[in-house]
């Protein structure tokens, strides 16, 4: 008998699958560093011996300076306080607005997806109006219209933001709605709501909370550039955004004002997506 | 092609609408008080109720709204409560600006897209590294990448310049987009110069959509190349060089054209933050300057352009799509 | 002798990726030579698949997957997972038609592109597709593939394959995505072609009647080995081994006998059996397994032995007891049905014209005809899940007991992530009858359903995705009759199942509808399996039914055109 001019070993039998931590090397370091940074911007400012919004040293402090790890800003304030304030600021607001849109998003598109006809009609009409919209410029008008502060930020993001997610809610009801689970469920009798609790939304809720989870980032870096041209809280907010725009003046002079906030922003929204991915992966791996 | 463009048309007015009655109504029930943005904090009574009756504010809401419509109808998009000019006027030369930016922004992000997606692909499907770099890039705020650009091109390097549009503001052209007057008058030194100013902020407004168009160009193709098409294509003795462009390319472009419809809307709002960082003397700029001094006529002019460009935008990338896919029918 | 173009010698591939590691095709030897047609046959899972992927050498690309043995192509002795050798071999001297035509055309470029790219010139071309029976090259060769139909995409993939004149063709279930009678005629065109090239072929296929009509040698696969071979002849005639034996008594023909159950007897169908005929019997007159087998092997089991002299207790909706009332189970009266179409307000696509059915109580009707001829529109409006245009509609029960539907794949019937007793347990809570009944009598009831249908009630807390398809095509029959309906419409409910287990959810229906005395409306394009399964047939075409025959002799009595092109799909 002939044999192959290379052949690849044949792989023994490795055994049933294991229940295995579901992320990444990478995802575990991203998860891992994300938990401490929450920790540390919840448990940071308690522990600061300085106020994130009064000066307490020389100004333009380098960092490495004594006293102030990441040195001081222009008027003299901690850098590395207010960044950890931040930080909690720029999370929080994040994590609201996510949850909030996403929680809209959803009923509206359930609401759209399951009962149909002319009500659904009419809300694809209002999302398609939205959806054409450029979504950010729009938030920035409606927070300059509110005034600003991050509630209007806020506001101004879910408004533009919810018909996203009503269109994936609605997408994955109606798709779920038609499929053949829904159909056996009705002709064995399931009606109206508890067929929606039961046969439906069990299949929508995960889409909706991969893709909130994707968003988070997104949003912090969204929140962070309202900040930035000046519709957050006004200065001396320890905000992120408009710490890096009212530090651009020292770019030349003293870089670390305007860019240590802007890499907190980076780095957060980082840890968010990769986060978020991971998550992702691992639903996506368990057949969800 | 006639009904497209119509729909389009259709499209574009009831987004201006639409955009006009939201900006109009969360005005009114905002807190912002546009006398006093006019006027400054120190009017008194009497100026503040002429003011009022000047600007129509003591009539009903509707009133005051259709008095709105019926202005932008003309072309007019009111007046400026801190300069007090007419806001079309001021925003005359600020499109092209504007305009000219994007298109580059689009540029670059395009090319970017293409090299990380190609780099990506050929690599294998799960390279850590580059997964990292796009993470990082599609994270990073603009205004972090603009003051990094400028640090390190400007400050370090002196490549190139950090702010205006150009160095020398005598000279000029038809058109207001700087390097095709250059082109245009012959004076290709104004050309080289204005390109050199667009460089900087045109790359620190793409990085980002570049590298989010990148992941979806490069999801296609890999999903492309594990088709059934690609192994009929493999059955056939086609090489896996031919395979990614002459199919997976051309099947990959439909979704990462219809990401960068998306994106182009992320883009314009990178715009105000890159060009308030760089002075660029555009729509941009001149929204941050009118959130900050409350100035509701100039917020809502600029929202209306920037929509406005924005519903093109997605009808061009409707057609581009029209042409790469067969299956596609411009409705 | 005519040259050997492929030999297989020993191979094994295994696929290293799975977990655990899969043995996928196992010491496997066979060989093509020049004009032959090769069946490779075997169900899913049975390792088919691969080896037909393998002699294409489209395995290269995989890391994971390693073989050992001996693959030559027209001489030249290849690896089927190592790239090397490969060009100069792959898409000239074997190439493939495979499965799905749809997506395994490119569907960004012009069939024209893509056939011009393999056989050189425009003209060549519109030779070719000339050459594979397409009625107007010249205006296919400008199309794209989403603007053609499943039959001419076909085509299209079988010209680009020829295109190149090769020494092998793969076919790898080349007629599975296709309608009966196209399929008759995509296997014509296959065997002229081959005649014509002088090339042979492999044949990847699990539908034996497709198998037996197109191949000279067959090899018959299990678990990635041969367990059978021989010339078409000798294994469809006479098969030997245990397995092949019961693959072919599974082949439903217009000569199977329809009162008997189907195939060869097995443990699930025979459990069933035994739990029907004890059911309400005195404990002395119970019958056992063995003997059950025994009367079926000795072909003296018939259907109507299972007919209760007293359907029981839980069975009979009240007010509804059989033979009271000359009502049909359900009845459609010049019923219509249209949908609009994208092109306007008032244009609108007929599916149904004015068709009127009428099934009896205990009557098993089968309703026949290709996709798009409105089918399974009739099974929907009769399941309520749609609505008709226009004309009645009219069932025996007006609760919503009456009508039960099984789909055609089980997996995506049962919702995925509630346990098979939820689904049940739901079942009954909702019905009429069910609603009132105390949590025990709902568990007897539940208990009762999974006896019926010879499920194990361990099973009982599974979720769908850890049940076999065969499971879950029971598991959906369950749900369907824990409270018995008065028809029960089935959608096609064995095509996507293997052979094997299409034969055992058809003796389950069976039996269930004469034990429980339910009505069956069975939709398929299947003539064989309704012959089977009904006692009259009707045939359904372009949305009106053009003939009604009894199923016991469909072959003498049809008379349409349409109705003999099925006929003549079902190859015996």
């Amino acid at each position: 008998m002939l044999s192959f001019p290379e052949t690849k070993p044949l792989a023994a039998p490795i055994g049933l699958p294991r229940l295995r931590w579901p992320f990444s090397i990478g995802e575990t370091i991203a998860v891992t560093s994300l938990a401490l940074v929450v920790i540390l911007s919840i448990v940071g400012p308690l522990l600061s011996p300085y106020s994130p919004i009064i000066p307490s040293g020389d100004q333009f402090l380098p960092p490495g300076s004594r006293g102030h790890l990441l040195g001081t800003d222009n008027l003299g304030m901690d850098i590395a306080t207010r960044l950890m304030v931040g930080a909690r600021t720029s999370l929080f607001a994040a994590v609201v607005t996510t949850a909030c849109t996403a929680t809209l998003g959803l009923i509206v598109g359930t609401i759209a997806g399951f009962v149909g006809g002319w009500l659904d009609t009419i809300l694809m009409r209002i999302t398609d109006i939205f959806l054409a919209f450029p979504g950010p410029i729009v938030a920035m008008a409606i927070s300059a219209a509110l005034g600003a502060s991050l509630s209007s930020s806020i506001v101004g993001i879910a408004i533009v933001w919810w018909p996203l997610y009503a269109r994936i809610a609605r997408g994955e009801v109606r798709r779920t709605a038609t499929s053949m689970h829904v159909e056996a469920a009705r002709m064995s009798g399931s009606r109206g709501i508890p067929l929606v609790l039961r046969h439906i939304l069990p299949a929508t809720l995960p889409t909706v909370a991969i893709t909130a989870s994707l968003d988070i980032g997104g949003v912090i870096a969204v929140l962070s550039a309202l900040s930035f041209i000046g519709l957050g809280t006004p200065a001396p907010a320890p905000e992120l955004g408009l710490m890096a725009s009212t530090g651009m003046q020292y770019l030349l002079s003293s870089w670390w004002i305007p860019v240590l906030p802007g890499l907190c922003v980076g780095v957060l929204a980082l840890l968010c997506n990769y986060t978020g991915d991971g998550l992702r992966g691992a639903l996506r791996s368990r057949g969800v | 092609m006639v009904r497209f463009i119509i729909r389009r048309l259709v499209s574009l007015v009831v987004v201006l609408f639409s955009l006009s009655v939201l900006v109009f109504v969360l005005q009114r029930v905002g807190n912002a008080d546009p006398v006093r943005a006019y006027l400054g904090p120190n009017a008194s009574q009497a100026a503040i109720a002429a003011t009022r009756i000047k600007f129509g504010l003591d009539k009903p809401l509707i009133v005051q709204y259709f008095d709105y419509l019926g202005g932008l109808f003309h072309g007019d998009l009111g007046m400026s409560y801190s300069t007090r000019r007419p806001v079309a006027v001021e925003l005359a030369d600020k499109v092209p600006a504007t305009l000219e930016l994007a298109a580059w922004v689009l540029f670059f992000a395009i090319i970017l897209a293409v090299i990380l997606a190609g780099i990506y692909t050929l690599k294998g499907p799960v390279s850590g590294v580059i997964r990292f770099v796009f993470f990082s890039f599609a994270s990073a705020p603009s205004f972090l990448l603009a003051t990094l650009m400028l640090l390190l091109f400007f400050k370090q390097l002196h490549w190139f310049p950090a702010v205006g549009r150009i160095t020398d503001t005598s000279g000029g052209g038809p058109t207001g987009f700087y390097v095709l007057d250059g082109l245009l008058t012959g004076n290709l030194a104004y050309s080289l110069d204005a390109i050199q100013h667009l460089v900087l902020p045109a790359l620190a407004a793409s990085l980002g959509i570049g590298v989010a168009l990148a992941r979806v160009l490069a999801d296609g193709l890999s999903s492309g190349m594990a088709s059934n098409y690609a192994r009929t294509a493999r059955s056939l003795a086609e090489t896996e060089r031919s395979i990614l462009f002459r199919h997976s390319l051309r099947n990959a472009s439909s979704p990462a054209l219809s990401m960068l419809g998306v994106l182009s809307g992320a883009m314009l709002s990178s715009l105000v933050v890159v060009e308030q960082i760089f002075s660029w003397n555009g729509l941009g700029q001149y929204l941050s300057t009118a959130i900050a001094s409350a100035d509701f006529p100039a917020v809502a002019g600029v929202s209306l352009v920037l929509g406005a460009v924005y519903v093109i935008l997605t009808a061009i990338v409707d057609v581009v799509l029209a042409l790469v896919d067969p299956r596609v029918k411009l409705t | 002798m005519t040259p050997q173009v492929l030999d297989v010698r020993e191979m094994s591939i295994s696929y290293g990726s799975r977990v655990p590691a899969l043995l996928a095709v196992s010491g496997v030897s066979f060989s093509v030579e020049s004009g032959q047609c090769l069946g490779v046959v075997g169900e899913s899972g049975s390792g088919k698949s691969t080896t037909g992927l393998a002699i294409q050498g489209l395995l290269t690309r995989d890391p994971s997957v390693s073989a050992t043995g001996s693959l030559t192509i027209a001489g030249t002795e290849l690896n089927p997972v190592v790239e090397r050798g490969w060009e100069g071999i792959r898409g000239r001297t074997v190439t493939t038609v495979f499965q799905d035509p749809m997506s395994s055309l490119d569907p960004t470029m012009t069939i024209g592109r893509m056939l011009t790219f393999v056989a050189g010139s425009k003209a060549e071309s519109l030779r070719w597709l000339d050459e594979v029976e397409i009625r107007d090259p010249a205006a296919v060769f400008r199309s794209y593939p989403h603007q053609l139909s499943g039959g001419m995409r076909q085509r299209v993939m079988i010209a680009l394959a020829l295109a190149r004149r090769p020494a092998l063709l793969v076919a790898d279930e080349p007629t599975t995505a296709l309608d009966v009678s196209v399929q008759a005629q995509i296997l014509k065109l296959l065997r002229r072609e081959q005649e014509a090239l002088g090339c042979g072929i492999v044949f990847v296929t699990h539908d034996l009647g497709v198998a037996k009509a197109m191949c000279d040698e067959v090899v018959v696969m299990r678990n990635g080995c041969i367990v059978e071979r021989g010339t078409s002849a000798r294994v469809f005639g006479a098969p030997e081994s245990e397995y092949a034996r019961r693959l072919m008594e599974s082949r439903l023909t217009m000569a199977t006998d329809r009162h008997r159950p189907v195939g060869l007897p097995e443990a699930t169908v025979v459990n069933a059996m035994v739990e029907s005929l004890n059911e309400g019997r005195a404990e002395t007159a119970t019958t056992t397994v063995d003997a059950v087998t025994a009367e079926w092997n000795a072909r003296s089991l018939l259907w109507s032995d299972f007919a209760p002299a007293d359907v029981g207790e839980v069975s009979v909706p009240p007010g509804a007891s059989p033979g009271a009332a000359p009502i049909a189970a359900l009845e459609f009266t010049a019923v219509t049905k249209s949908y609009p179409t994208g092109g306007g307000i008032a244009r609108l696509k007929t599916v149904l014209s004015e068709v009127s059915l009428r099934v009896e109580k205990r009557e098993s009707v089968a309703l026949v005809g290709e996709s798009g001829s409105g089918k399974s529109t009739i099974l929907r409006i009769a399941a309520g899940l749609e609505s008709a245009s226009g004309g009645s509609v009219q069932r025996s029960d007006v609760d919503a007991d009456a009508v039960q539907v099984i789909f055609q794949d089980a997996g995506a019937s049962l919702t995925p992530w509630l346990t098979v007793e939820q689904l049940l347990t739901e079942r009954v809570r909702n019905s009429k009858r069910g609603g009132k009944v105390s949590a025990k009598d709902a568990a007897r009831l539940v208990g009762l359903a999974m006896d019926r249908v010879s499920l194990d009630r361990a099973l009982l807390t599974s979720k769908p995705s850890q049940l076999s398809g065969g499971q879950r095509q029971r598991v959906a029959i369950a749900r369907a009759i824990v409270i018995p309906p008065t028809i029960l419409l089935c959608d096609e409910p064995t095509s996507a199942l293997d052979v094997s287990i299409a034969s055992t959810v058809l003796n389950l229906l069976n039996l269930l509808r004469h034990a429980l005395g339910i009505s069956v409306l069975f939709v398929t394009h299947d003539l064989a399996a309704a012959r089977v399964i009904s006692d009259r047939i009707l045939v359904i075409s372009e949305g009106q039914i053009i003939e009604s025959v009894p199923a016991e002799n469909v072959s003498s009595t049809v008379s349409s055109d349409y109705a003999r092109r099925l006929l003549d799909a079902v190859l015996s």
